[in-house]
């Protein structure tokens, strides 16, 4: 097992997987847990340290396995419970801390669950999830998923009433007024926490509870249930951790950490879209704005921060205005665009320009909060947005310039998805074995990064205070955490900027920049002059007195 | 490649018999203390032989070139302005002088047009240098053809760890001669090696970057030049000019080491054993005076880069040392060691690392600091009961190891 280090979480780079696209090796074009285990040496280098896994269980695959139909198995493509808890074993033995996705809102409706409540008013299960004999309740409530639904009742012929889901019809929302579910909620954390997960992702947490009048989201009896999850994991499984899916603005996020009594974690939503304008803008205000808008959070709590997901790339936290925007900046053609958001992967967004790329990577792992990478992106995958739904970005892990990508020994055509192969994103061009021996590839930027953020706990930990230069292209702030100051400096722009930065406060101290450990001139009373190239960033330390390192006493003497 | 200016100085002067050089940046607290040594050192020992005062400056903010201009001396003296690369107009190196290889350049090439028969090199920085130290490093010299004299300082015996630790044992192991100083700012060259030097192609390289002394020490070594160790005394210098990051120090002299390594394989590769070279003077023993260090913190370094470097340090250290170096980690505070073998293969694996480019280089460079901290703490653990000869006795056995070991570098040498 890892160390048991109770704010793990907010050192931590985060790796989400879907177990399917990750490697293959019973030849069924479904990647599984021994494959995933295989691969944990490659994940070690890369030098992240909790492994985020999408939904794993038995399920439909209606909406990528979100809709679960057994809580407590493994879907059968991806192994077993037993291959799950040797993955698990050896994911600790490498010093991963490993999470799951829950999906605490809903299930399928092919669950037990939900085919014995619809048998009969009488069912025991009848009550697990919210029925109406109307559709008109809950009016307040916004559809979701607007290109498929078009209510959030589903009349069902079976029961002959309505039920209630704020998703896909097929994910028919469970009843948190009813005792007994939140109850089976907590049996299944219990039985993944014993084999020794070291924590959840919790879906779509805010619609837990309905109340007529609201928008029924955030509501307080949902916080109030999600505390006696927390208090149930500290009592019983001190270290693991909560990590909420909570699609909100970040005050509203804000309530979901509580008094450091919910979620230790919560993902910041309209971060991610604003760093994209701003890179598109070249303009810092996007970012900048958004922190005026981020109310401050428990020091033991933590932001999720990430370029990319599984999912698109979600406007829902944006304006009118800003969304068109995006659109028109990121989504070139209507393939590209899905419900509220982009389905597209950070390379293309980026027109696979390295430089760009980087940038963003530097943002993600600089700003407040914990960075989590979407598989594939530290080797600037591609996407297909041939694919339906988003399945665009959920292709095989692209290894080698192998059959299949090296993922998989299957016939192509039994891939659970096909993998991407045209001339600039295609597993020929863009693979992990190839990367791994050019050092200078983008799997060796992302190396070198993450390896440059865990060296200092500021990142993780620290304050931030954003500088006000003239020039609006340039991003700059310092993390400040402990002792330690950190100065970081982006150039948001294609083309070269210079940047007088006000770091008269900090005068005396020596910039070390963090990747090469150059040391840049002494930073005194006037401004301090950087020129930076395109889309460049520099990560220094502010050493004091001209040391940054704690003294041992052998190094002030000759050598 | 000298200056026109100081060509004309050097043309001026014709000839001379002893050349001292000073390479200095920033040294007016110091200079001044270093010239009325030398004045005195070649007044009382070598009285009516014609030397020549070289200063070489880096581009001194302070007094220093005016301390030199004013010094009270009748000897000829040539002030010259050596370039200073870019990466060390920003940060000063560890000792003290940007540019120092171009310095040492300058102050060569002064007295091989001078054909001096004797050339001595001393640091401007230097506080406890004595009239004796250039009598020390120029008598072997001129009275018994020794071509390259390196100084040996009576220091604390847990000052100057990374040269006895890691660079001594090394270059020792290396090109089999024991020499307990090879950085040293202070040496005294033959004429006849001055000459050959200066004829030498390497000089716009890597390797003289931070000074002659290491590579014209493999040089005079690999190439059948006579060498000597003379003692000189306490060792105190002027600390506030010196870089003491402890990283970055660590970095640039393992670069210019292993960089060394690197490009003298065919020399050092047939190399077997380690002999000592004449010692001349008073043998002077460790200082045990006390000093404050922070054991603990190193070995927090040292588990901290277990934790953290592990990617790195597979891809350099071979399997099974990596496998020793990770079962360290499992010992107390108060058990920490770190055997002296393990460490020999530990830097070897970093030359053959170094060599084939694993890495970043700088990274990989980094990536000792913790080993090194691991390395020291193991020294200064299982020492610190002792006295003068325990300590002499470790770092003894540390110089064998590296020598016992040298056919594992061998074997894993692309």
């Amino acid at each position: 097992m890892p160390p048991a280090g109770s704010l793990w979480y907010k050192d931590a780079v985060f790796y989400e997987l879907p177990v399917k696209a990750f490697f293959d090796t019973n030849a069924d074009g479904i990647g599984d847990f021994a494959g995933l285990t295989e691969k944990l040496d490659y994940l070690r280098d890369l030098g992240v340290d909790c492994l985020w896994i999408l939904p794993m269980y038995p399920s439909p695959l209606r909406d990528d396995g979100y809709d679960i139909a057994d809580f407590y198995g493994i879907h059968p493509d991806y192994g077993s419970v037993a291959d799950f808890e040797r993955f698990l074993d050896a994911a600790h033995r490498r010093g991963f801390r490993v999470i799951a996705d829950l999906v605490v809102n809903h299930t399928s409706d092919r669950h037990p669950w939900f085919q014995e409540a619809r048998s009969s008013p009488a069912s025991p299960y009848r009550g697990y999830y919210v029925w109406s004999e109307t559709d008109e309740r809950y009016r307040g409530a916004r559809i979701i998923f607007t290109d498929s639904e078009k209510s959030n009742w589903t009349w069902d012929p079976v029961a002959k009433a309505y039920y209630w889901h704020r998703f896909f019809s097929h994910q028919p929302d469970l009843n948190y007024d009813n005792p007994d579910v939140r109850k089976a909620m907590l049996d299944v954390m219990r039985f993944w926490l014993d084999r020794g997960l070291d924590g959840f992702r919790c879906d779509a947490v805010p619609y837990l509870f309905e109340r007529e009048g609201t928008s029924c989201e955030n509501l307080p009896e949902t916080h109030a249930y999600l505390r006696e999850l927390r208090r149930t994991i500290d009592q019983e499984y001190a270290g693991r951790i909560l990590l909420a899916e909570a699609n909100q603005w970040p005050e509203d996020v804000r309530h979901y950490f509580g008094d450091g009594d919910e979620f230790h974690m919560a993902f910041h939503f309209p971060l991610m879209p604003r760093i994209y304008m701003a890179v598109r803008s070249e303009d810092r205000g996007p970012i900048t704005d958004i922190f005026t808008h981020t109310p401050p959070i428990p020091a033991a709590c933590q932001w999720g921060l990430f370029l990319r997901n599984h999912d698109e790339l979600t406007l829902e936290m944006v304006t009118d205005e800003e969304r068109d925007y995006m659109y028109y900046a990121y989504a070139p053609g209507p393939q590209t665009k899905l419900n509220l958001g982009i389905r597209r992967r950070l390379a293309p967004l980026m027109d696979n320009d390295r430089r760009r790329i980087e940038l963003l990577q530097s943002l993600l792992f600089t700003l407040p909060g914990s960075p989590i990478i979407y598989y594939g992106d530290e080797i600037g995958m591609g996407d297909d947005v041939r694919l339906g739904d988003r399945n665009g970005v959920r292709t095989p892990m692209q290894w080698s310039g192998d059959r299949n990508a090296g993922f998989s020994t299957a016939d192509p055509s039994r891939l659970y998805l096909p993998v991407i192969t045209d001339p600039v994103y295609g597993y020929a061009a863009v693979n992990v074995e190839a990367q791994t021996r050019a050092p200078g590839s983008l799997l060796g930027a992302m190396k070198r990064l993450i390896a440059a953020r865990k060296a200092s706990p500021a990142f993780g930990h620290g304050t931030i205070e954003f500088l006000r230069p003239r020039n609006p292209k340039v991003l700059a702030y310092l993390r400040r955490y402990g002792h330690e100051t950190l100065l970081i400096v982006n150039n948001l722009s294609g083309t070269p900027q210079p940047v007088e930065l006000d770091l008269a406060p900090c005068r005396g101290a020596t910039p070390i920049e963090l990747l090469g450990q150059t040391r840049f001139p002494p930073v005194r009373e006037s401004p301090y002059f950087l020129s930076l190239g395109p889309y460049a960033f520099y990560w220094f330390r502010l050493a004091e007195g001209g040391s940054g390192e704690a003294p041992y006493g052998i190094e002030g003497t000759p050598i | 490649m000298l200056p026109p200016e100081v060509r004309g100085q050097v043309t001026a002067l014709g000839t001379a018999d002893i050349v001292v050089g000073l390479p200095s940046y920033d040294n007016a607290d110091t200079i001044g203390g270093v010239l009325d040594a030398v004045r005195a050192g070649l007044q009382k020992h070598f009285d009516g032989a014609r030397a020549v005062l070289v200063c070489s400056d880096g581009g001194s903010t302070d007094e220093t070139r005016a301390q030199v201009d004013g010094v009270d001396w009748d000897a000829p003296r040539i002030l010259a302005h050596h370039e200073v690369p870019p990466e060390e107009q920003v940060a000063v190196p560890y000792h003290g002088v940007p540019g120092r290889g171009a310095a040492h350049r300058t102050i060569l090439e002064v007295a091989y047009l001078l054909g001096a028969r004797a050339c001595v090199l001393v640091g401007a920085d230097c506080r406890s240098i004595t009239p004796e130290w250039i009598d020390r490093l120029l008598r072997p010299i001129l009275d018994d053809d020794h071509d390259w004299v390196a100084p040996l300082y009576q220091r604390h015996r847990y000052e100057g760890t990374l040269t006895s630790g890691l660079v001594s044992p090394l270059v020792g192991a290396l090109y089999g001669r024991r020499i307990r100083q090879p950085l040293a700012g202070e040496a005294g060259l033959s004429g006849r090696l001055v000459a050959h030097l200066c004829r030498k192609e390497g000089w716009d390289g890597d390797l003289v970057r931070h000074g002659i002394t290491l590579w014209g020490l493999a040089t005079a070594v690999t190439e059948q030049f006579s060498l000597c160790e003379a003692w000189l005394g306490p060792y105190v210098v002027d600390a506030r000019g010196r870089r003491t990051e402890l990283g970055a120090t660590l970095s640039h002299v393992m670069d210019s080491v292993f960089a060394l390594q690197a490009q003298t394989a065919e020399a050092w590769g047939e190399v077997r054993g380690c002999q000592p070279v004449p010692v001349v003077g008073r043998r002077l023993p460790l200082g045990l005076w006390s000093v404050e260090l922070n054991v603990t913190g190193m070995i927090r370094a040292f588990r901290l880069g277990l934790k953290d470097l592990l990617p790195v340090w597979e891809q350099v250290l071979a399997p099974d040392t990596l496998a020793d170096v990770l079962a360290l980690g499992f010992t107390t505070d108060e058990g920490h060691g770190f055997p002296h073998a393990l460490w020999a293969r530990v830097v070897y694996d970093f030359a053959v690392g170094y060599r084939g480019r694993v890495l970043y280089r700088q990274h990989l460079l980094r990536s000792l600091v913790p080993l090194y901290l691991g390395r020291t703490a193991a020294f200064i653990r299982e020492t610190a009961s002792g006295g003068a000869r325990e300590a002499e006795a470790w770092i003894e056995a540390g110089c064998r190891a590296f020598e016992r070991e040298k056919a594992y570098l061998l074997a894993r040498w692309p």
